[in-house]
């Protein structure tokens, strides 16, 4: 007790004998201040500062004003990216924190293929995404590919895949979910294994089924859990770019897979127009710190701690 | 006494013979970046290599940079750090007009040497580096290529055709009776608009004209709805990233890629080569014309004298006939100097293999591509456009028209 008594004491720790406040805690604190100031605010504050410019990377910028946002918001390309960024964010997370949390509860079931089974979801996580993107061209090639072939072999007609524009974003959705689902399931299973057993136990003596057990226990009870799982789903895919890059799919067809990190990449480093892409990246800034902002109070209501 | 005189001899005779080797100067070692990768970064690896034994004034180091824009985007982030990303940037054909009109590319004509190095490059490539004429140079040829058809003649035989038409016109009855007795469609249309620029200049159009798209213009139409009506019938598809595999695996029985594509399909398609891949001309409307394609090589402002002196020369030896030769048995791009083409060697190579020399007997038709810096960005609303008319059956007209008016703004850039 009295060692614990000792760590808890603020003026037994060192930062005291420096003089305490602020003050005393700075020497600790700068060299990682430094480090973020450099290469996280500084660069925060150059985007936002670089979208009220025409900077081109090739001059020195000039001030536009508001320009940047008044042609992002009457852009169609924008508006379409925007949508299709949305539907790719909201269809990756959705099934990653449903089938993520499916797979947890397979994951903890102690069977035969237990490790078998975790180490199959968590592997695609470990695959680089340029061999994730060439596997599943191959996969989907419309002219005879694995998946095709399935499909003829059922009777179903083939489908275009990334080739056609009403099946391109369903695809890619389905390889960023493939590429994904593992690490949702992992903290899935770590928020499992961490519900304290007495009361799945107590549940079972009075009777409760399997599915009682999850859906008024379980599921509640991972709910802080299932909050950072759509905070970091959300946010990775509000971000994703380089599964469209190497897929090769350019945005299209018909910019149907054109999403917002992509579009950003592209007016950014293809179209000489870093101004207008810093525009953009604050408009995704912004748009995420929203959506964090949201959970985090839908948290603060309606997550149940234990 | 004794051990102190043999030290001092000892550092006097190695004082003597060192100075030579220190009063010679050390090599500039100098930075290519490039951007390609696979089989042809190996080759640009090996050719550095052999620069570097040939000679001990320049070191040539090579660094990849994933892909053309990836040169592109470094280079732009050494211009906004102040500090050039390489000594030597290997940049497509279409994205050096940029960093040039912003001053911000070595101009190359002011080079020792320069005016006998360039005389000797075919006119087009002249042409496409000196786009105003005003002796100003910004970037030389180096990967030059132009597109050619590859086809299959055993499919072509099953619809009784020894090759494909010269004529885009013909092509309309030759893809139905190849579908037809194959099943399989004749020929897959790229949306990326290299061949389309073909298409049009040989049909007396223009992409870009009057600063803005000239694809609502007659010619342009003619071209886009001849495909189209291909696409919309099932005897041509729009080529996606699975065309060369499908290509080799007689799942289409044309494609229209870079003479460059050349060593790629041949390693995809293994023994089959001989027997199922023939190379012919690009096909025309009027009058043969094909767009000029491939990369440059540019050297950015702000570096060191000696390091622009340096990559100069490392430009030059890339340039020689004997490297042309050496580079284009490996990579199949066309020679971009008229002594590598009379080299007796390069004659010989060129009867080693059918379509070997088609690249070549295309340069007098070449023609280069869209300068313009806006052209740049609407090469993506083109596409966009042209997938929108065969993948969403969109009507022609109405959607070039949309087009031509919403990339007009694109072309009044700086």
């Amino acid at each position: 007790m009295a060692v614990a008594r000792r760590f808890t004491n603020p003026r037994s720790l060192s930062i005291q004998r420096f003089g305490g406040g602020l003050g005393g805690a700075l020497p600790y604190l700068l060299p990682a201040l430094v480090i973020f100031v450099l290469f996280s605010y500084y660069p925060l504050l150059r985007v936002l500062y670089l979208s009220f410019t025409d900077a081109d990377l090739l001059r020195p910028p000039q001030w536009v004003g508001l320009e940047n946002y008044r042609k992002m918001l009457l852009s169609r390309e924008f508006l379409g990216s925007l949508g299709v960024t949305a539907t790719f964010a909201l269809a990756v997370t959705a099934l990653e924190v449903g089938l993520g949390m499916a797979l947890a509860f397979l994951m903890q079931a102690k069977t035969r293929f237990q490790s078998l089974l975790r180490g199959a979801v968590f592997a695609p996580v470990v695959v680089s995404t340029v061999s994730a993107a060439l596997i599943w061209q191959y996969m989907m090639n419309p002219n005879g590919g694995p998946l095709n072939a399935g499909l003829q072999t059922l009777g179903l007609p083939p489908l275009g895949w990334l080739t056609r524009p009403e099946t391109a974003l369903a695809s890619v959705i389905l390889i960023a979910f493939w590429k994904g689902v593992g690490l949702p399931a992992v903290i899935y299973l770590a928020g499992l294994q961490a519900i304290p057993k007495e009361l799945l136990e107590a549940a079972r003596v009075d009777g409760a089924t399997t599915w009682q057990v999850a859906r008024r226990i379980t599921i509640p009870l991972l709910a802080p859990t299932t909050m950072v799982v759509l905070f970091l789903s959300l946010v990775g895919t509000f971000q994703s770019y380089g599964l469209i890059l190497v897929l090769r799919t350019d945005g299209g067809p018909v910019g149907s897979t054109n999403l917002l990190g992509y579009h950003i990449y592209q007016n950014a480093f293809q179209y000489f127009q870093m101004g207008y892409a810093c525009a953009l990246s604050v408009f995704l800034f912004l748009l995420l710190a929203a959506l964090a902002w949201i959970q985090f109070r839908l948290s603060e209501r309606r997550v149940h701690y234990q | 006494m004794k051990r102190l005189n043999r030290w001092i001899t000892a550092l006097g005779l190695a004082a003597t013979l060192g100075a030579p080797a220190l009063a010679q100067s050390k090599p500039v070692e100098i930075t290519l970046m490039y951007g390609l990768g696979g089989r042809l970064g190996e080759i640009i690896r090996a050719t550095i290599d052999r620069y570097n034994k040939s000679q001990t004034e320049v070191v040539v180091r090579g660094e990849f940079a994933d892909s053309y824009e990836g040169v592109l985007q470094k280079a732009l982030a050494g211009i906004a750090a102040g500090q050039p990303a390489a000594d030597l940037l290997q940049l497509e054909v279409a994205l050096w007009p940029r960093l040039a009109a912003a001053g911000q590319l070595t101009d190359l004509a002011t080079l020792p040497g320069f005016k006998a190095m360039y005389d000797g490059f075919w006119p087009v490539f002249r042409r496409q580096t000196d786009p105003d004429g005003d002796g100003k140079v910004y970037a030389v040829p180096w990967n030059n290529s132009n597109p050619v058809t590859y086809y299959n003649p055993q499919l072509l035989k099953k619809a009784g055709f020894e090759a494909p038409p010269k004529r885009w016109t013909e092509y309309r009855e030759f893809a139905r009776k190849v579908k037809e007795a194959t099943g399989v469609p004749a020929l897959a249309i790229p949306s990326f608009p290299w061949v389309l620029e073909g298409a049009v200049f040989s049909n007396d159009g223009e992409m870009v004209r009057g600063g803005r798209l000239a694809l609502n213009e007659p010619a342009a139409l003619e071209v886009i709805n001849t495909w189209t009506q291909m696409i919309r019938d099932g005897s041509a598809v729009v080529e996606n990233a699975n065309t060369t595999q499908d290509f080799v695996a007689g799942k289409v029985a044309i494609t229209f890629q870079s003479v460059a594509s050349r060593p790629g399909i041949k390693a995809l398609a293994g023994d089959k080569f001989k027997s199922n891949v023939r190379v012919a001309n690009l096909p025309y409307f009027k009058k043969p014309v094909v767009p000029v394609g491939g990369a440059t090589l540019a050297i950015p402002k702000g570096i060191p004298q000696d390091h622009v002196l340096a990559a100069w020369k490392f430009i030059q030896w890339l340039n020689t006939p004997e490297q042309q030769l050496a580079w284009i048995k490996e990579t199949n791009y066309v020679p971009v100097t008229r002594a590598t083409n009379d080299l007796r060697a390069f004659q010989s190579y060129l009867l080693t293999e059918q379509g070997l020399g088609q690249g070549m007997l295309q340069l007098p038709t070449a023609r280069p591509r869209p300068a313009d810096p806006g052209y740049v960005q609407a090469i993506q609303e083109i596409r966009k456009t042209l997938e929108d008319i065969w993948l969403n059956n969109r009507p022609v007209e109405p959607a070039i028209n949309d087009l031509v008016n919403r990339t007009q703004a694109l072309f009044k850039q700086p």
